[in-house]
């Protein structure tokens, strides 16, 4: 039940926002609409993946890939992974919380979400407003803080586990 | 036969339990990116060399959408004077930090986990964005 509280505040939201700003409450369902048509096929590939992953992967599995004796492997997957996932963020949750009920370590998860921000198809675009160079140093960066940034929040989060 | 059940039956339970949440979370972007025009976000800058990078990742924390939106207004920010630097940092924070989809992240990974994640990533894209503008001085690309 709780996973309907944000949904139904939203709609709330949109309530107040019909009465008081009709135009605005148009151009954000045309916006709806457009977000959710390029979102649906890619929610349907995550289910696809989550129902694959539950006939074919056991838990012993993800352990040994995905979990703390993945050892470098599992960085290297969870870099590469994050880096092909395409579509927002959001649509990744569920995935990955199957995967961590299976065994997936922390960082792995958050190391993924990381390398979210270098998107190869868009890669030319930013070429193109920011220069090759900058755009390289950036991905480089950015590749390589993932694993600090993934290390980090295990460290916080399991740790804080522990201790509740 | 059994095995197929099981997963099926468990993956409609991730559907009904994440569904929600990030419907939720699209209505909410929706919203957002309607009512904030993109010029708006040139308005906010200060020219403080030290202020700007902190709004820059706040703005990005907070923004959300299709990451070629936060490209188009960096390079606006850039040509308007607005510090390498600052525009950086609201990059970074654009595609890793959501403030948004927080909401969604904490349901459905867990409190402590979004949470972490999310002051990790803000913290963190402050410093790449540091980390880039001295290596672009470096290799004389500034």
């Amino acid at each position: 039940m709780r996973q309907y509280y944000f949904v139904v505040f939203m709609i709330a939201i949109y309530l107040v926002v019909y009465f008081t700003s009709p135009a605005l409450f148009h151009e954000s369902m045309l916006e709806n609409y457009s977000i959710f048509l390029r979102v649906i096929p890619i929610l349907a590939l995550v289910f696809v993946f989550i129902f694959l992953f539950n006939l074919f992967l056991k838990p012993d599995k993800i352990k040994k890939h995905l979990g703390k004796e993945a050892g470098m492997k599992g960085w290297v997957f969870s870099i590469v992974a994050g880096i092909l996932s395409t579509g927002p963020i959001y649509i990744w949750y569920p995935l990955l919380s199957d995967l961590k009920e299976k065994g997936m370590r922390t960082s792995f998860m958050s190391t993924f979400l990381y390398n979210r921000s270098v998107k190869l198809p868009l890669l030319p675009i930013m070429i193109y407003y920011f220069r090759f160079i900058y755009t390289l140093i950036l991905t480089v960066y950015i590749i390589l803080t993932s694993v600090i940034a993934g290390y980090l929040t295990e460290l916080i989060v399991d740790d804080e586990s522990k201790s509740n | 036969m059994n095995h197929i059940g099981k997963s099926a039956k468990r993956t409609l339970n991730a559907l009904n339990q994440s569904l929600p949440v990030v419907v939720g979370v699209i209505m909410a972007i929706s919203l957002l990116k309607t009512a904030v025009p993109e010029s708006f976000y040139s308005t906010i800058f200060t020219g403080n060399i030290l202020i700007d990078p902190f709004i820059g990742n706040l703005i990005g924390s907070i923004a959300a959408g299709n990451p070629i939106t936060s490209y188009i207004i960096g390079g606006e920010l850039i040509k308007q004077g607005v510090s390498l630097f600052a525009v950086t940092a609201f990059l970074l924070s654009w595609v890793t930090v959501g403030i948004i989809s927080l909401p969604a992240e904490m349901d459905i990974l867990g409190k402590k986990f979004a949470l972490t994640r999310n002051i990790i990533c803000f913290i963190v894209s402050f410093l790449v964005a540091i980390l880039t503008v001295i290596t672009l001085g470096i290799v004389g690309e500034l």
